[in-house]
């Protein structure tokens, strides 16, 4: 176990690190909270070196104050309440205006541990590890519980037709057979290229085509500088591009007319309305977002 | 043929049509810790690759790193320090400071460096206290400094013009007025040494541009003086043409001891519009001078060559002299304490016996003079501007050339 390996000279330098002597936090509780984050970080068990590299990179200072909240200092909930808590219901706000106030008084309640189990209070700060700061981990057990709770009511609503897409392209596929057959090959050699994409490409094409993120948020989560994520973003939708004039042609044994046919297709096609092409001045991001890109990459961002 | 923006268009559409309607098939998702450690890149490798592996593949954890994105804090944006309006009054406030400061202290550095040359004739040598004992052991090397070329002493006119080491280390064991005497009597020998030269050198191969005391000649700033004033002066080769030529272009008349303000003001004109007044007051300072032998007495030229003062305590006191008629004096010579001779343009010709009353003598030509060379009142050699040399024995009563 590692806690075996928390000698007492390690355990004395990252508790006076952490200054958790300010919330009156046993020593033996910071042990236990280390102990949790090492076995929640390791499989096995680690050496010594890995272990002191790991338990200094931690935020020692929020892991004790967070433990010392579950231990019931009024001390740290002051703390915390004062320093988190305004920021929490902004997150909220940004997440579920109509109810994110209320998804993050319900957070509060189970990090001061109104629930009870045998008879003990158990606050959901022991839950925290600090692998990443007290601030980023509420934002993300918050969002984590916005997620739960749409998906559970989701559960009750109609289920939605799978084949949405294939029915907004139907239109398409009435008025003109062959063009209907190119788009669906197109976007079927579309996902295909998605999927051979790097992880992380893919992910950074999912956050803007399907979580409608800004190049913004998606740099900010991927750590990557905003232009940085431009340049991705336009370089995989080249790279998807090629791969599908490859496939059209090797796979489907396409001529370059009929691949031009393909790309027409879902240019032309009525079917797949998209209201941002129509309400341009309401929804820009989604019209804006290649131009947009393309635009950065355009002015001398590409070579970057 | 298509166009490869229109293909990007379609792929554009496509991926917004296509991507949403992916389903994941995963079952395991992703907590709220591991996703912060993920964010803010503390799993290792090993741990983070699986992490974004699933993150691109499954939708539910899409949707929940969309929602832990959309709370993130506004970045702060840090302005640049000179753009924050609080401050950007600094700017011009700093940038009037900057004129300010350079218009205050270029020209005093100019100004001192037009006090500089008469602090050396008068105060330095009382102000050096020690000097090296060697050059105390170079009695004459007045000698071996004339004989320079014109280009080493314009060399050596360019830095501050100081004492030698040798008259540091005479002057430095004497008292004040053992010192002006000692100076006045160098003074009288080199004034010897020169009335000899000229005597046995009718036409002087240096111009003589007014009566240089001998410390000064020991530096050897006569003939490149005329040089500094201005810049188009011919070469030193032909010194009786480098004279005329430097002076016909020199807006002022420039006496041979000139002093090193007006040389630095007149080759850095960029200078002159930084402050006027404080230029003026150099110029003032640095009008020209005529020396006698005598060191106390001297006269300096004022307003362009149309006044002119005589000093007989050394510069404490300045009279103005008396022309019988006016002219615009180019330059002089003394060759005794009492005795004077100017010259100017339009063959202005004076002579002074007491000092103070210039009489006008009578000259043939109405040309231009930039020089004259005296041995006493009767004889007299002046050069024009056209590089002739007139020369009369009798007071000015007749010329030759």
């Amino acid at each position: 176990m590692a806690s075996a390996r928390l000698d007492g000279d390690l355990l004395a330098r990252l508790y006076q690190k952490a200054r958790a002597e300010r919330w009156a936090l046993p020593q033996s509780a910071f042990a236990g909270a280390l102990d949790a984050s090492v076995q929640r970080a390791f499989d096995g068990t680690p050496d010594r070196r890995q272990l002191e590299k790991y338990l200094d990179g931690l935020h020692l200072e929020d892991l004790a104050v967070a433990w010392a909240c579950a231990e019931g200092s009024d001390a740290a909930w002051e703390h915390v309440m004062r320093e988190h808590r305004p920021a929490l219901y902004r997150a909220a706000d940004a997440i579920d205006q109509s109810g994110g106030r209320e998804l993050a008084d319900s957070l509060w309640a189970e990090l001061f541990g109104l629930t009870e189990r045998d008879g003990e209070r158990r606050s959901h700060f022991r839950y925290f590890h600090g692998r990443s700061s007290l601030a980023t981990w509420l934002r993300a057990v918050l969002a984590r519980r916005h997620i739960d709770r749409v998906r559970s009511h989701r559960r009750l609503d109609p289920i939605p037709d799978d084949e949405s897409t294939a029915a907004l392209l139907a239109p398409a596929v009435a008025v003109n057979p062959a063009r209907g057959r190119y788009v669906e090959v197109l976007r079927r050699t579309v996902i295909a290229a998605v999927a051979a994409l790097a992880p992380r490409d893919r992910l950074r094409l999912t956050c803007y085509y399907a979580q409608d993120l800004t190049l913004a948020q998606i740099g900010r989560t991927l750590g990557e500088h905003e232009a940085t994520a431009s340049r991705h973003l336009t370089r995989t939708r080249r790279a998807i591009r090629t791969a599908v004039e490859h496939d059209l042609a090797d796979r489907e044994r396409m001529g370059e007319a009929e691949i031009a046919e393909c790309f027409a297709s879902v240019l032309d096609d009525p079917g797949s309305l998209d209201l941002a092409d129509l309400l341009e001045t309401t929804q820009p991001r989604k019209k804006a977002g290649l131009n947009r890109s393309t635009d950065k990459e355009t002015s001398g961002a590409a070579g970057g | 043929m298509q166009r490869e923006d229109d293909r990007d268009r379609a792929i554009d559409r496509v991926l917004r049509q296509s991507i949403p309607s992916e389903r994941s098939e995963s079952r395991d998702h992703l907590d709220g810790e591991t996703l912060a450690a993920w964010a803010e890149g503390h799993l290792r490798p090993d741990a983070a690759a699986p992490i974004e592996q699933h993150l691109s593949d499954c939708t539910q954890c899409q949707q929940l790193l969309a929602a832990f994105a959309r709370t993130a804090p506004p970045p702060i944006v840090v302005e640049p320090l000179w753009r924050r309006w609080h401050l950007q009054w600094l700017v011009p406030i700093a940038t009037a400071a900057t004129v300010a400061a350079i218009w205050v202290a270029i020209p005093r550095q100019e100004q001192t460096r037009a006090l500089a040359p008469l602090a050396d004739r008068r105060d330095v040598p009382a102000a050096e206290p020690t000097a090296p004992s060697a050059a105390a052991q170079a009695p004459r090397e007045e000698a071996s400094t004339r004989a320079q070329p014109p280009a080493a002493s314009a060399l050596a006119e360019s830095a501050p013009q100081k004492p030698s080491p040798r008259s540091f280390a005479k002057s430095a064991a004497l008292s004040p007025n053992a010192k002006r005497e000692e100076f006045e009597r160098r003074d009288a020998q080199d004034q010897f040494a020169k009335r000899q030269e000229d005597a046995t050198q009718p036409a002087p191969t240096a111009p003589v541009i007014g009566q240089v005391g001998a410390r000064e000649r020991e530096s050897d700033v006569a003939q490149p003086r005329l040089e500094t004033i201005t810049p188009a002066a011919p070469p030193a080769a032909a010194p009786p043409a480098a004279a005329p030529s430097a002076a016909a272009t020199a807006p002022e008349p420039t006496a041979g001891n000139a002093t090193s303000a007006a040389r630095a003001a007149a080759s850095t004109p960029a200078r002159r519009g930084l402050g006027n007044a404080p230029l003026l007051a150099a110029r003032a300072i640095a009008a020209p001078e005529i020396r006698s032998p005598n060191a106390s007495m001297r006269w300096r030229i004022l307003d362009s060559g149309r006044q002119i003062e005589r000093t007989t305590n050394g510069g404490l006191r300045w009279d103005a002299a008396m022309l019988s008629s006016p002219a615009v004096i180019t330059n002089g010579m003394s060759p005794a304490p009492s005795i004077c001779w100017i010259v100017g343009r339009g063959g202005a010709v004076y002579v002074t016996s007491d000092g103070l009353r210039f009489v006008r003598v009578a000259f043939p030509e109405s040309i231009d003079l930039l020089s004259v060379t005296a041995t006493d009142d009767r004889h007299a050699t002046v050069m024009s501007a056209d590089g002739r040399s007139f020369r009369t024995d009798d007071g000015g009563m007749s010329w030759t050339r």
